[in-house]
Order: C-alpha cells, then structure tokens, then sequence
C-alpha cells in the first residue's frame, strides 16, 4: 500500500474515537434515511398491489331499477365496456356488546366468482355458503368476531337479520374497520333476499372500461354508459368514480412518508455535517503534517484526493452497517403501516434502487459537505501550514471584551459556530415540532367538542316522525334533541348524471348536504370566511365546509354553486365556509330551504341522555347510522400516533447526531487550543478551572441551539400542522406550543452536551505544560 | 552557472501592526556543490530566504530562480511536484510523520511524486536509511528514535527523490553537540557526492565546515563571502 493510503490509514486508527462516532452519526442517519426511503418504497408498491388486486371498479352508476342478468349482458356488450357486474351496498347495524355499531353490507350477485371489488379469503368456506355472510379481517379484529360467530344485523328498513359468519376475508380496497369504526360485512344476492325475507335488488352497476388510464377518461366513458343507460329508460340515479387506481390512503400515506424522508433527509445533512466538522478537527491537528507533505511534493490533488478517499471509506462503512439496518427499520416501518391500513405486505424488500440509494447517500454528501474543509486544508500554503500555532482571534472585536470568556472563545470559530448551532438547534426544533404536532393534533379532536355538543347523531334512511323525536326527548338524560335534514350530494357539473369521487365505502370522497334548524344550538362550528347561516336566513343559501371546498376548488363566498340531491340540481348562494374536524364535505343549508324530496328530518342530533337508551328508543327506526361522538373522536384521533413516533424518533436520531457533532466540536477546540492551554497552565491553571472552561463553551453552544430550536420549531411546526392537518383534516392543524417538549428539549440538549464534552474537557484539565507546549 | 539564483527578491508580511519586510531586494547566487550557511540573528530573514528557495512561500518582488526554474511561474500543483523532485528540505524539529515507521517517511516523497515504486523504492529507502546510520530502525515509528536519529531520518528523506540541493533549517537547533556533529557531517557528506547543501543556522561553529557564509540582517545580505577560519 503506498505510504500515503497508510498514513490516512494509521491517523484514523489513532482516532478511531472521533472515526467511531463519524461513522456512527452517519450511519444513524443513514438507518433513518434507509427506513423511510425502503418503508416509501415498499408500501407505495404494496399499497397499489393490494389495491388493485381487489380489481377496483372504474366506475359504479347507482341505477333506479335492478341490475339483473339481461342489463348485463347489454352492457356487457358494449364495446368499450370491459367488465360489468351488479353490487350493493347496504347500510345496517350490527349489535356489539358496546352498542350498535354501523355496518356496510356488500353484496354481489355471487362473491366467489365476482370479478371487481373482490376479496382475498383469510379463513372459512369459499364460495361463500348461502345463507352466511364474510367478514372483514379488521372488522373481526375490531369486533372480536371469528367464523362460527352470528351476526345480528339491522336494517335500514328495520329488518333484525342473524348471518351466521362462514368466512374471513381481506378487503384492502376499503379503509380499515379500526379507522372508521365500523364492519365491513359480504353477502351473496341470494343470502340476501332470504335474509330480508323478499327478493333482493341490486342497484349498483360495477364497471371497468377499455383503455382508459385516467380519471377523465373513466369519467368520459361512464358518463357515455350513463346517457345511453338514460337513452333506454333505465333511470341513473348517481355516478361514483373514485380516483383511478388510487387506494382511499395512499395520497395520504405518501404524503406522510414524504414528511419522514424530509426529516431524514435532514437528519444525513446534519450527520454529514459532523463528519464535516470531525474532519476539519482532523485536519486542524494535521495541518503542519500537510504543510510537510507538501514539503515533500504532495500536490493539492493528491491532498484532496487522499481525504476524500477517507471520508468515501467512512461513508462506505456507514453504509455497510446502515444497508441492513435500514432496510429491516423499512420492513418494520411498511409493517406497522401495513397493519394500520389493513394491507398485506407480499414482500417486505424494497427494491434494489433503495440500498443503492443509501451508499451513495452515505458516501456522497459526506463528500459534499467535506469538500470545503479539505479544499480549504488542501490549499494552505506550507508556510501557513507550518506556521500554525492555534485558534486565531480575528473575529473577536473590541466590543465583545465585554462577553463572558467562554462566549469570546466559541466565536472565534464563527464557521463552526454556525454549524453546531444549526446541527443542534434542528434536532431540538424537530424534537419539539413533533410533540407540538401531537398537542395540535389533540388540540384539532378538542375542536369536536368544542364545535359539537350534541353527543350523539343518528342518520336515517327515512324522513323521522313526530313520535320519534317526542320519545327521544322523553329518555332520561337527554337535553336536546334537533331534527335536521340530511341527504347524499354531489356538486352538479351539467352532465346528464353528476359524478361523484367515493369509493365503495361511500365514505372517502362522499358529500352531504344538511338542513340546518334555525334554532340550533348543537352546532357552532367556527367561520373560516363569510358567515355562518342565521335564523332568518331563508332561500338557498348556503355554508360550505373544507371538505365540500376540497371537492369544488375555487368557490368563494357570494358564488352559486349547484348541487344535486336524489338527482335533482339545485343553485344555492354560499355565505360562508367553515372549518369542521372530523367529517368529509358538507353543505349546510336552512332547514326551510331543504329539498323536499329528500325529506327535512332524516338526521337527528341529540345532546345527553346514554347513547344505549337513544339507540334503544330508536329500535323500530329505519336508521342508516348512528355515530356517537366519543367514536368520531376515536376514529379520528387513533391515525397519529405512528406519525408522531416516527417525528420522535427522528428527532432523536438528529440528537445524537447533534451531540456527536458538539462532542468533535469540543476535541477540535482542546487540539486547537493546546498551546494556550499550556500558556495558561504555566501561568497557574489548574487543571479543574481548565476542565470547568472547556465544559462552560459548549454548554453556550448548546443554550443558544436551544433558544434557536424553540423559535425553529414554530415555523416548522406551521409547515408540519400544515402537511398533516390538509392530509388528516383538510385544513391545517392549529399550532400549539408543548412547553414540556420544549423544557425537556432544554433538558436533553444539556445532558447530551455535558457528555460530549466531559471526556475531552477532561483531557485538556490533564495536559501537563510540557506537552501543552511542545503540540502543535 | 548558480543552482540557486535570487534577483531584487523581497518578501513583505501583512500583519495587523502594518507590513512586515522580511526581506528587502535580496540579490544572491549560489553555486552547485557547496555547502552554504546562511547565518544571522532571529527575526534577520534566514527561514524566508530559505523557504523562497525551496518554493514554500513566494516572493513579493523579484526572481527566484532555482535549478534553472523560475519559481514564480510555477502554480501550487507544478510547484508542488518540482519541489518534490528537486529540493530536499531538512527541518529543525524533523517534521516526520509520526503514523508512518522511518522507511515509510522515507518512501513518502517517492509515492508522492512518483519517482521509485514498488521493490525499487523499498530498496532505495532502506539503502537511504544505511547511508545515515539508521536502516536498523527502518521498522521503528519515529517515536521510537532519538533526537539525532529522527534528524538522520529526516536527511534520509530529504535525500529520498536524489534532489540536487538540499535546505537544512536550523538541523541542529534542537540536538546536542556530538549528535549535531554527525549531522553536520553527514550534511557535509552529500555536497562531497556533488549535492548542494544550504543550511540555516544559529551556530557559529559551523563557518569553520562550510564553503561559504551568507549574513543577513533586517532582511538585508550584509555579507556574503568565504568564511573565516580562524587558526
């Protein structure tokens, strides 16, 4: 090996301290980086696999007359038309020991041999028995149902049907069962009709197209199956098409992971930064062994090319340990997240471009950000290099005479000041943002109570009577009771049937429209732009809220906008728009202006009494749904605790790459500073007032990085609340500072310096005179 | 014709009390194969006018020419690689690098410029090494030598490229006198196998072995001539 090669070789293993915690701090990064890229990576082509292997349709058209076997073969026939198949949705209840709880019927004309929004069998008979009904796989977790178990369901039309469960299967087409709180339940259309006691209709036309490859085109030819289905007389009551090809969550799951992979990013910056720093301390003890080589005849090139080569091998080692690390965090990270979205993971591999991605991470921006110190190392002359006694003093002023002495020393260095600072005050900017992001995110639930005080709201399939409301008011407990229209929506776009973004849920996308009482008193939601509706608003106007804008994008207050309900289009006046947590698009209109057809009191809101005893009252009701408000706040609450982990983490990835930076930091000042030190210690130092000085430097460092990563974190937090509230709420989270997060940050930054610091402290309190004095 | 050759050369240091004039329009010529001395008190110019020569700082005024090459036109690389090639360079606190074993220190300037590799270096090096009285301590990190062996090592490395002129600035600074003499003998060798050897030095015992005397003060030659030999 040539002498050179074994020179950076041997200077390493002298400080293969410092080389130790380099390649530590990049490879802690580097796990992050890997995690997040391979999770990215793997879930973006698992989500997408699972999904379409449930063979979404394109398009479902909701027809008024049944979808029997002759309608599809017509269709069928159609030569743009791939597949076609007859569904249903159902709405019912399902009896739990906790109460009823909402349950969505699917129903096909035969599961088994169904070829759109199918399902993967987990467990149980296939082809489906008749007379027994599937499961869901979350819905059985989040029920603790298992085949064998009945199910006692209820009916919109207040049918009361027990379905024994034959079978489990995965549906990874829909959101999971935890996350909305309700069952997802399949049955054959003869299971059906022998349930209900009465020949079954299918309503829902199933469809898949020709060569289409987008939304718009699915749009298109839907709208062309729609006219011509109208053209026969059969009625076409509604039109779904659900963004083509894209998992109800994926937008949202990759927009989260995108935050992760910036924080990571972030984090291999910062980590690169230390090997940076580490290196310039390195350099800064061998710039008379630099100025001899050149002595010798090295070349700048050769200067350059031999610590680049270095810090190659430091990140190539950081890789080596990083690669498999990272790529298990991505195995565990795409399973955590596979679990919470209710997919199956084929292969928990990413592919082959992530670990390529991480050693050229791992080697590459080591090398970018290293470049200056080397170059810079590179080009001193060998007279300054010979020359170099310690620390210049050219930045200190006359002005700073007054700053306390360890303040006077840290600037002195302003280029590395920097760079801990901003090392240090990211990871505690990060720290305290992912904590203020959970308080916003709890603050953002807080707001349904604070908006909403009715603590039940039941949905019906049918305008309710007098007698139903009287015997609400009646129960015990019960304050309040507001009778309120409600129907299914979309916004008319001048087609012959209005298209609507929901998938089969019905949930995801949806948009209703309400029927406000004048008088209410249950509903105060807070006013984002123009006004909420007042008592004596009377005609058609309107109140929109994020979600309903979301789905119209560009409406302001003072425009008219159509909506269609049962089919029939309407213009109404917006007056205002509102922010709402926890419900997808919604239009609040007067309850005197409620479309008469949809009837004005098929929703009931009802403050107090216990939600089993208004269930109970409501028991030969035709309710669609009942959702309490302590299960809104349950299923909006549960979907952020990965995220906040995940932030968490990350933040503490970013601490200890930040304490390995102050650790390098402090070394290079004790090599730096020796010969002061043994100017200092001749002239009556002792070795603990050398000790206290040399621990007081970087506790300033580590002050002001905290004061910095307090201010950082507000903004950051803005940006965060931002991503994540438009993700999970549509609208941005509202900001909230975590005191604690912040004082513990406080905390954390002091500890983690205090024992960076402490070992080379020590050793400057231990340098005799004579060595002090004879360092370079 | 002179190996080493400066006209009107000054070099002028920025601090921050002003400009410092190290040296001020020096005018020199020195042949090959002589031992030189350039002598002086501290603060006179001797390590500038030394390191002019060997290409490890640049004059603000005036020519440098060494081995017919004018120094100021040379950029740091080419600057680099001449001096490699055709300047040995001796400190006075030896200035090995102390993660390479002495024959290491020695084959460095031949990897560096490329001059002898593989088995023909190691051979050179360890011969270098015999020629200064060291080649059993070829193994040695330079923390286990003593003072005078490091210097040896030091001249071994120096000599590692076969430069025609060596500088030697203040060898002896930091050695006792009997080691000091070997030095100087060893120094005195070189020029005998037809080396030029330019020493910068404290000492004025050394006139008496060398072939010529140059004096500086203040930046100034204010004498330069053949030494008195005092019977």
């Amino acid at each position: 090996m040539k002498p050179r090669y074994q020179k950076l070789l041997r200077d390493a293993w002298l400080e293969r301290g410092r080389f130790a915690a380099m390649v530590g701090a990049i490879t802690a990064a580097l796990v992050a980086v890997g995690t997040v890229l391979g999770a990215w990576a793997i879930l973006t082509r698992e989500i997408r696999r699972n999904y379409l292997e449930t063979h979404p349709a394109d398009a479902t058209l909701e027809l008024g007359v049944d979808v029997d076997a002759a309608r599809l073969a017509d269709v069928r026939a159609l030569p743009n038309v791939a597949i076609a198949e007859a569904g249903e949705v159902l709405r019912a209840r399902l009896s739990t020991p906790d109460g009823l709880r909402p349950v969505l019927v699917f129903v096909a004309d035969t599961p088994a041999t169904a070829t759109l929004a199918v399902q993967a069998l987990e467990a149980g008979a296939w082809p489906l028995p008749d007379g027994s009904a599937a499961l869901e796989r979350s819905a059985a977790s989040l029920f603790a149902l298992a085949p064998g178990d009945a199910l006692d369901l209820r009916f919109a039309g207040g049918e009361r049907v027990t379905l024994p469960v034959s079978t489990l299967v995965h549906d990874p087409g829909l959101a999971p069962a935890w996350q909305e709180r309700m069952a997802y339940v399949y049955v054959s259309r003869t299971t059906l009709s022998g349930a209900l006691g009465h020949p079954a209709a299918l309503h829902d036309l199933r469809v898949t197209f020709r060569d289409r490859a987008s939304t718009e085109d699915v749009d298109r030819a839907a709208q062309a199956l729609a006219a011509s289905l109208t053209a026969e007389g059969v009625p076409v009551h509604a039109l779904r098409v659900p963004p083509f090809e894209r998992h109800p969550h994926q937008r949202q799951m990759s927009t989260l992971l995108l935050v992760l992979a910036s924080f990571s990013g972030l984090s291999l910056v910062l980590g690169a930064i230390v090997v940076a720093t580490s290196l310039e301390a390195l350099l800064a003890r061998q710039v008379r062994e630099i100025g001899v080589m050149k002595t010798l005849g090295a070349t700048r090139r050769q200067l350059v090319g031999a610590y680049s080569l270095l810090v190659a091998g430091l990140g190539l080692s950081a890789s080596i340990l990083a690669i498999p690390l990272g790529l298990g965090g991505a195995a565990g990270l795409s399973t955590a997240v596979s679990r919470l979205l209710n997919f199956t993971l084929e292969s928990r591999l990413p592919p082959a471009w992530v670990p390529a991605g991480i050693l050229a991470a791992g080697i590459g921006v080591p090398l970018l950000l290293s470049a200056s110190p080397i170059l810079r190392a590179a080009r001193v002359t060998v007279r300054e290099a010979l020359d170099q006694h310690g620390v210049a003093a050219g930045t200190l002023r006359p002005w700073m005479a007054s700053w306390p002495r360890a303040l006077r020393t840290v600037i002195r260095r302003p280029g590395r000041l920097a760079l801990n600072l901003a090392l240090f005050a990211a990871a505690g900017a990060m720290f305290v943002t992912a904590q203020d992001v959970s308080a916003g995110w709890a603050a953002n639930l807080a707001k349904i109570a604070e908006t909403r005080f009715d603590d039940v709201e039941v949905r019906f399939a049918a305008p309710v009577d007098e007698a139903t409301l009287a015997s609400l008011s009646a129960i015990p407990g019960v304050l309040r009771v507001e009778p309120w229209g409600y129907a299914g929506a979309a916004f008319a776009t001048g087609e012959a049937v209005d298209v609507s973004r929901t998938w089969p849920d019905r949930g995801h996308g949806s948009l209703s429209l309400f029927g406000v009482p004048p008088d209410t008193t249950l509903v105060a939601l807070p006013v984002t732009a123009g006004r909420w509706l007042r008592p004596d608003d009377a005609g058609n106007v309107a109140v929109l809220n994020q979600g309903a804008l979301v789905q119209r994008p560009g409406i302001a207050v003072g425009d008219t906008i159509s909506v269609s309900v049962e089919g029939v289009a309407r213009a109404w006046t917006v007056l205002g728009t509102v922010e709402e947590v926890g419900s997808s698009g919604a239009i609040y209109v007067p309850k005197s202006a409620f479309p008469a057809e949809a009837g004005t009191a098929a929703m009931v809101r009802v403050a107090g009494g216990a939600p089993g005893a208004v269930e109970a009252a409501l028991d030969a009701a035709p309710i669609d749904a009942v959702i309490p408000r302590d299960e809104l706040e349950r299923a909006v609450g549960g979907h952020l605790a990965l995220l906040v982990q995940s932030l968490t983490g990350m933040a503490l990835v970013m601490a200890l790459v930040g304490g390995a930076g102050l650790a390098s930091s402090a070394a290079v000042a004790v090599i730096e500073r020796t010969r002061e030190l043994g100017v200092e210690k001749t002239l009556g130092a002792t070795p603990a007032q050398i000790t206290r000085r040399f621990l007081a430097e970087p506790l300033w460092v580590s002050g002001a990085s905290v004061l910095l990563a307090w201010g950082g974190a507000v903004p950051l937090t803005l940006l965060m609340n931002a991503v994540i509230g438009q993700v999970g709420f549509l609208a941005p989270l509202p900001f909230a500072f975590d005191a604690i997060a912040a004082g513990e940050w406080a905390v954390l930054a002091a500890v983690i310096t205090v024992a960076a610091t402490v070992p080379p402290a020590l050793r400057a309190g231990e340098l005799t005179v004579q060595e002090a004095l004879a360092a370079t | 014709m002179a190996l080493v050759s400066l006209r009107a050369v000054g070099r002028t240091y920025s601090t921050p009390a002003g400009d410092f004039p190290a040296l001020r329009a020096v005018d020199l010529e020195i042949p090959a194969g002589i031992l030189a001395a350039v002598v002086g008190k501290s603060g006179s110019g001797k390590t500038t006018l030394v390191h002019l020569i060997a290409g490890l700082d640049r004059a603000t005024s005036g020519e440098v020419v060494v081995d017919d090459t004018s120094l100021g036109s040379l950029d740091e690389s080419a600057l680099a690689r001449w001096r490699g090639r055709r300047i040995g360079v001796v400190f006075q606190f030896f200035q090995l690098l102390p993660t390479l074993t002495v024959l290491e220190n020695v084959l460095l300037p031949m990897d560096l410029c490329g001059t002898f590799a593989g088995a023909a270096a190691r051979s050179r090096g360890l011969a270098l090494l015999d020629a200064v009285g060291i080649v059993d301590h070829a193994h040695k990190l330079p923390s286990g030598l003593s003072g005078g062996q490091q210097q040896r090592a030091a001249i071994a490395r120096a000599m590692a490229n076969d430069p025609p002129l060596l500088l030697a600035d203040e060898p002896t600074g930091n050695l006792d006198t009997e080691t000091a003499d070997t030095v100087h003998t060893l120094l005195a060798g070189l020029v005998k196998q037809g080396k030029t050897v330019v020493i910068v030095t404290h000492e004025a015992t050394i006139r008496s072995t060398v072939d010529r005397v140059i004096t500086l003060r203040d930046g100034r030659v204010v004498d330069d001539s053949a030494p008195l030999v005092l019977e």
